[in-house]
């Protein structure tokens, strides 16, 4: 018994020395204000993330332990502790965040830690052959979002004998989808409502016995073609002069100081 | 047109360029910045320091210790001169 108090006491001491931290580091500096690509549109209209912006204070050597941290390399969580640690608006929890909006977090945090111009490689279509340029991160556009959402930040859509409300997953949500059945699982993540009925277990047995294949690619097509997000397709200078659009990876290496 | 495309989300762990073997390269210029400063600020200002400003303060320091060597070069020279036998052969 003794161990496992010690250990809740350990984890409280931890826990109100990061609370301290933050709380130390938010007086310190100003903050940025970050637009999210989803315009908030997509949260309930009780969350903060709501209002369509975060504020996140600027990248320090913490923040360079947690993303040099083997441990959340390993697990793959490096950008969601990144966040927890930056941003300062009150009452977000970072799975309540969707990683539409979380990209557009992470390349603010890089704008204003390393700069804006980022190093790519891209293949100029004229010659075939891969060309290191710099893009000005700033520069990237957001994709156009025209859905209206209600109070709880579901939509709609509707097409032929049916009627949906759907949502744009969270983080949180998208950590239960099972890879062998993505397309199901993400389907019923994101479908709230179906002909008036929310009940969970009915909507799961619709999509599973009665919805047709065909309205429910369309409903993909549709999330596709409306979701939010950064528009990562950007016209680069070719080797012969020319210009040409692509779209590139966000993985390259960075200069320090 | 495939679902997953749902979680749109295109960066990869290597975004910000870190592995884990750059912690050590990290805190190596971390000391270094503290080391420079010999006593003038400690070692919690730096490391809470915003990324921008620890730039502008490495970027200070270095072209103090440059124009400070500058001066030293100078310096030498000008005694040399006054008095060439100390001059190295």
């Amino acid at each position: 018994m003794n161990n496992v108090t010690s250990t809740i006491q350990d984890r409280s001491i931890i826990e109100l020395a990061k609370q301290n931290y933050e709380k130390q580091q938010r007086n310190k500096f100003p903050s940025i204000v970050v637009d999210l690509p989803s315009k908030g549109l997509i949260y309930p209209e009780s969350s903060p993330l709501r209002s369509g912006t975060i504020e996140m204070r600027y990248m320090t050597a913490y923040d360079e332990d947690i993303l040099t941290n083997s441990t959340y390399i390993k697990n793959g969580i490096i950008f969601d502790k990144l966040l927890e640690s930056l941003i300062t608006t009150s009452n977000i929890n970072v799975d309540d965040i969707s990683p539409i909006d979380r990209e557009a977090l992470i390349i603010s945090a890089r704008i204003h830690g390393y700069g804006n111009m980022y190093p790519v490689t891209v293949t100029d279509p004229s010659t075939d052959k891969q060309i290191d340029k710099e893009i000005d991160l700033s520069k990237l556009k957001f994709r156009e979002f025209n859905l209206q959402s209600d109070e709880n930040g579901e939509f709609d859509y509707v097409a032929d004998s049916i009627s949906l409300k759907f949502r744009f997953l969270t983080i949180g949500l998208t950590k239960n989808i099972d890879p062998e059945r993505a397309i199901s699982d993400l389907m019923l993540a994101s479908i709230q409502e179906i002909n008036g009925n929310r009940d969970k277990n009915y909507i799961a047995d619709y999509l599973k016995y009665e919805m047709r294949a065909g309205i429910a690619k369309q409903f993909r097509a549709y999330l596709n073609d409306n979701m939010p997000g950064i528009d990562f397709s950007i016209e680069i200078e070719g080797e012969n002069g020319g210009t040409f659009t692509a779209g590139f990876q966000l993985g390259t290496d960075l200069f320090w100081f | 047109m495939e679902a997953p495309s749902l979680l749109d989300f295109n960066l990869e762990q290597t975004f910000f360029g870190f592995k884990p073997k750059h912690r050590v390269q990290l805190h190596d210029k971390l000391f270094d910045l503290l080391w420079a400063g010999e006593g003038r600020f400690d070692w919690d200002t730096i490391y809470n320091l915003p990324l921008p400003i620890r730039r502008f303060w490495v970027t200070k320091i270095n072209k103090e210790r440059e124009e400070q060597a500058e001066r030293a070069q100078a310096a030498l020279e000008k005694a040399q001169a006054r008095n060439p036998r100390t001059k190295k052969p």
